[in-house]
């Protein structure tokens, strides 16, 4: 059985396969019938009326943009909250702000920047970059000796 | 028949290169790329000198979270806005795609006003370039993703003005996702940013005099 976050990561950002939006790029794989979506008539009515709302004309509906850029901003409030209640979370505030500014990266990246539906050679173009600016970061850390949980984490 | 008609009517498409992605398109992405060398550089360094700065304003002394979380909710609505341009674009409504692209230059504008207001608070209050550590490293690193911001305003301008007057091509609507993809790769540096400088980072020097502080870090 496949790990489960791989399942995860392939079900929600993999270019290939059984994913969400694949933009058709031929004739032949234009949806049939069209606007389907990917659940098809199969599930409960909710997911066929979903899919409607967020995919139609072979490309996601500007609904379905709107609904992420309104959870980011959300996001972004839960953030402000967290660092009102900074106090209360000792070291934990710092991975929590962390993680929550990793996954509005990763869910602009995906969905705004399209990484989601391109060629995966897109995502490995950034992602090396993206990899050795994080390189570069944790060198300078270490030979500033700086890389300590002291360090990181002090408040 | 009606899907090819369909087909005709939306601006999305293969490029005709070995890689099936448009050379200019690949190009921009390998900008992105090294751009993020840039500023991993610029937040690695303002990390290293994080707290070591002997001499105040600290962050936690300076930073006005409310207004820059303004700023950050105007900039990521901005990003939303070019998404939306992008896909009526894509959908051949040049109204739409042309509104909203100005909703995003809009949107940046304030931003840049927000970025303003706060360095020209910063000066008044004893915080420049050569204050400390801090001031150094925050006002290059916020400073170029600022330049980074303005250029774009002046990029989705242009696009506005000179390039959608009349009917949508395959090529216009690939230039207006080159200036999106390169506006969203400003709105992911900046939430790191936010996140890092902002609301991590504005405890630093948080409870300790001016020099209890210098004594703190002079003392290791």
């Amino acid at each position: 059985m496949a790990n489960p976050i791989a399942r995860a990561w392939r079900k929600l950002f993999y270019h290939e396969g059984d994913r969400y939006f694949l933009l058709p790029r031929t004739d032949s794989a234009l949806p049939n019938p069209p606007n389907e979506g990917p659940f098809g008539d199969a599930g409960p009515p909710v997911l066929a009326w979903l899919n409607r709302l967020t995919y139609g004309d072979r490309v996601p509906t500007p609904l379905f943009y709107t609904i992420i850029g309104i959870g980011l901003g959300v996001l972004t409030v839960i953030e402000v909250w967290f660092f009102t209640m900074r106090d209360s979370f000792g070291a934990f505030f710092v991975t929590v702000m962390l993680l929550l500014a990793l996954f509005k990266f990763v869910v602009v990246v995906a969905f705004f920047m399209h990484l989601r539906f391109d060629k995966n050679l897109l995502s490995l173009v950034f992602a090396s970059g993206f990899i050795i600016a994080i390189a570069i970061f944790v060198i300078m850390l270490v030979v500033q000796g700086q890389f300590s949980p002291d360090k990181l984490v002090a408040a | 028949m009606a899907q090819v008609a369909v087909k005709q009517e939306q601006h999305v498409h293969v490029a005709d290169t070995n890689t099936g992605i448009s050379n200019r398109k690949l190009l921009l992405w390998v900008f992105l790329a090294s751009d993020c060398l840039f500023f991993g550089s610029f937040i690695a360094t303002y990390l290293v000198y994080r707290n070591q700065s002997t001499t105040g304003p600290y962050p936690n002394e300076i930073l006005d979270i409310p207004i820059t979380s303004v700023s950050t909710f105007v900039l990521l609505m901005s990003s939303l806005a070019m998404v939306l341009a992008v896909n009526y674009a894509q959908r051949n409504s040049v109204g739409l795609a042309r509104f909203w692209i100005l909703a995003v230059a809009a949107l940046g504008t304030v931003f840049l006003l927000f970025q303003i207001y706060e360095f020209t608070t910063f000066v008044n209050e004893g915080l420049t370039i050569r204050s400390n550590l801090f001031g150094t490293t925050f006002f290059i690193l916020t400073g170029f993703h600022g330049l980074h911001v303005f250029i774009g305003v002046l990029w989705l301008l242009g696009m506005a003005f000179a390039h959608f007057k009349g009917a949508l091509t395959s090529r216009s609507v690939e230039d207006l996702e080159m200036a999106g993809l390169y506006w969203h790769f400003v709105d992911i540096v900046w939430i790191i940013i936010f996140t890092v400088i902002y609301l991590i980072g504005f405890s630093d020097g948080e409870g300790l005099s001016t020099i209890e502080h210098a004594a703190a870090v002079v003392g290791g």
